[in-house]
């Protein structure tokens, strides 16, 4: 009989109350909402954001003022409390890792984060797509934040774990193109795109991961671990599965579902427990058997061409003891004795499905892929004339006569920069566009012009940029629309060292005082001459594919 | 006379009481419900357990004539090394305490002793193949 030792000490007591109480102001509808610090954050309708954890006192917005919506979206059998738990699992060491923190706080403190929580608790028992399900909850959060001017130009980011992702994705299916747009980068965790292989497990299939699952489960059964968190997890989660028959492999379900349409960008992680030398038959030994993260294995949870990172919890019969009293302190118990140990129950540790929120290395990447997202919206660095010239976007000696931010669908923050010759000797126009990290993207040698400036306001209304130039004699205007790979110049640029475009011969008006501008277009019909001749205009009015009088 | 009129009534109201009685269990019975029976203790797994002892402290034998009928179906079709699993001269002592079984798998703790090597303790998994146990794989504990 192996002995157990209680180690619920005052510590313990304080840590578990601690996590208790941040869970409680996420799943608590409004919890810190009337805190000063919530007020100046964006809500969205009847959608709240979650409240601050960690320590986190305020949202800091992008220098454009507005925010990035971060959707985080909890899996089957679960709860937004869930983000909320502390980082206290990793890889790397069976001891706990010294975090203070969850992935929420974590998320909350990123400038321009604004986090949201999807709770669809009283339906996860569900399969999404029912009736009143998660798909339903989550449609309502990223509906709003989408249409909500508070995030304007920041696409969200989406990170779900589980079937949180399965959610994602099928509400980005094709046919959904408004809200595909409106969807920047999604990060799943643990998602069955492929089925639960504990959905399809039977008695007759699954070799030796079925083998090492079922004396983890044993050690589960043992009275003195019945209540232990993995344990009662697992018993609902297999619960679930064996009702909910949508995560079996190929199910109608699961084929119904589309793929991640192109264009949105995904990245996925997983969890997986490979247990080495200790399968097989007596001496002769069996290889490695990875079970995934016990509930899905690792080829579903990354299934697709998207990046991928996977934290592997490595096993051996001895690592495993190790495990079993790790998991067991977790509830304040733990093993001396070496007799009789369910060693099995480590291999529902760190790597276990739902501790991926809680897994430092998940958490590291999630952090820093949310983070180099919001870095996108961070105003890029205005480059020296001399940096552009050595570039080559000047061929001579330059000066800056113009420049605005923005982000660009493929480049991210970026500055458009109009340039003309700094001396007398040479004449020459430049557009030009770097990135956050100063380096050209993008360039157009204009010519022998005298003046090239940025048109305000920029851009317009309908998100297009004004460019005024002049080679001399009239002046010319050059509109500019960032698209993904470039730029829609909609046939009013020039063609590199010329002038002569439609809109030579034009100004950019504000005809009807609505923030969209209007090009007033002249022609002179040059009778008797061009001194003398009739001078006609037209407005060309954007129609949301070019310029139409 | 008395006498015979007495039992007369005693067996009348005997029968109208078995008659009654039975009325009454007859209407208040749910017919859903199948008629109860004398509550049988829960049969005990020993058999598979006898079974499971037998089959694990018989595999030395059993490998060393390269009978593999005792393994699983995908433990056959692997064709496994019998002799490089257990040598010849092996034995293996189950522990019959710890016996778990959940449907058709089952596990119990075994010592496995090699001619000339240290024991080693593993938990051996069995699985119910066509009513018979048969070895589903070993899974080596710590220190072994």
């Amino acid at each position: 009989m192996a002995d157990l030792r209680d180690l619920r000490e005052g510590r313990l007591v304080r840590r578990q109350l601690l996590a208790l109480a941040a869970a409680l102001l996420v799943t608590v509808p409004g919890g810190l909402a009337a805190a000063p610090a919530t007020a100046a954050a964006p809500h969205c309708g009847q959608v709240r954001r979650a409240a601050f954890a960690d320590g986190v006192k305020a949202a800091k917005p992008h220098a454009d003022g507005k925010y990035t919506p971060i959707i985080l979206v909890h899996g089957f059998i679960s709860d937004p409390g869930m983000w909320a738990k502390k980082v206290e699992h990793t890889v790397r060491s069976l001891d706990k890792p010294k975090v203070d923190r969850s992935i929420l706080g974590n998320l909350q403190a990123l400038p321009g984060a604004a986090v949201y929580t999807v709770d669809y608790s009283a339906t996860a028992r569900r399969w999404f797509a029912d009736p009143g399900g998660g798909g339903e909850a989550f449609l309502k959060v990223s509906d709003c934040v989408a249409g909500d001017p508070a995030f304007a130009g920041h696409p969200a980011v989406v990170v779900g774990h589980s079937m949180g992702g399965l959610i994602a994705r099928w509400a980005d299916a094709p046919g959904a193109a408004e809200r595909r747009k409106a969807t920047g980068l999604v990060i799943t965790i643990g998602t069955p795109y492929e089925g639960s292989w504990l959905s399809a497990l039977g008695n007759g299939a699954g070799g030796r991961a079925r083998d090492l699952l079922f004396l983890a489960e044993s050690a589960c059964g043992d009275n003195r671990f019945t209540s232990a968190e993995p344990c009662r997890w697992l018993r609902d989660a297999r619960e679930f599965l064996a009702t909910t028959k949508a995560f079996v492999p190929g199910s109608p379900e699961l084929r119904k579902l589309s793929k991640w349409p192109s264009g949105v960008r995904v990245e996925t992680l997983t969890s997986s427990a490979v247990v080495s030398g200790v399968a097989g038959l007596f001496r002769l030994g069996g290889g490695s058997v990875d079970l995934g993260d016990i509930v899905v294995g690792r080829a579903s949870a990354t299934a697709g061409d998207h990046p991928q990172r996977i934290a592997e919890c490595r096993y051996t019969a001895d690592s495993l003891r190790v495990g079993a009293n790790t998991v067991l302190e977790r509830f304040g118990r733990r093993l001396d004795s070496n007799t009789d140990i369910p060693v099995w129950l480590g291999l529902l540790g760190s790597c276990l499905h739902i501790h991926e929120a809680n897994l430092l290395e998940h958490s590291a990447e999630i952090l820093g892929a949310v983070a180099e997202e919001l870095r996108r919206y961070d105003p890029a660095p205005l480059p020296a004339s001399a940096e552009l010239r050595r570039q080559g976007a000047c061929r001579a000696a330059c000066r800056i006569t113009g420049h605005v931010s923005f982000v660009h669908p493929s480049w991210g923050q970026v500055i458009l920069i109009t340039t003309l010759a700094a001396g007398d000797e040479v004449r020459e126009a430049n557009i030009v566009v770097t990135d956050a990290s100063r380096t050209v993207r993008w360039h157009h040698f204009g010519g022998d012009w005298f003046e090239l400036s940025i048109a305000k306001p920029a851009p317009d209304r309908a998100g297009n940029y004004f460019l005024d130039y002049n080679p001399g004699r009239y002046n010319g205007v050059i509109v500019l629309r960032p698209r993904t790979g470039g730029f829609d110049d909609f046939t009013t640029m020039p063609p590199e060292d010329d002038y002569v475009a439609p809109f030579y011969y034009a100004e950019h008006r504000d005809v009807d005082g609505d923030g969209t501008l209007e090009i007033e277009k002249f022609e002179n019909d040059c009778d008797p001459s061009c001194a003398e001749g009739t001078i006609t205009t037209s407005i060309h009015r954007w129609t949301g594919r070019g310029y139409q009088p | 006379m008395t006498g015979t009129r007495l039992r007369l009534v005693l067996a009348a109201l005997a029968v109208l009481l078995l008659a009654g009685g039975g009325s009454w269990w007859f209407l208040q019975r749910d017919p859903e419900q199948p008629a109860p029976v004398a509550e049988q203790p829960e049969a005990p797994d020993q058999q598979a357990q006898e079974d499971a002892v037998a089959l694990i402290r018989g595999l030395p034998a059993a490998f060393a004539s390269g009978d593999v009928t005792k393994l699983s179906s995908e433990w056959k079709a692997e064709r496994p090394d019998l002799a490089k699993a257990l040598p010849a001269g092996s034995t293996v002592e189950p522990d019959e305490k710890s016996w778990h079984r959940s449907g058709n798998l089952a596990s119990m703790d075994a010592v496995a002793t090699a001619p000339g090597e240290k024991a080693r303790s593993y938990s051996v998994v069995m699985v119910l193949e066509d009513g018979t146990w048969r070895i589903s794989g070993t899974y080596a504990k710590a220190g072994s």
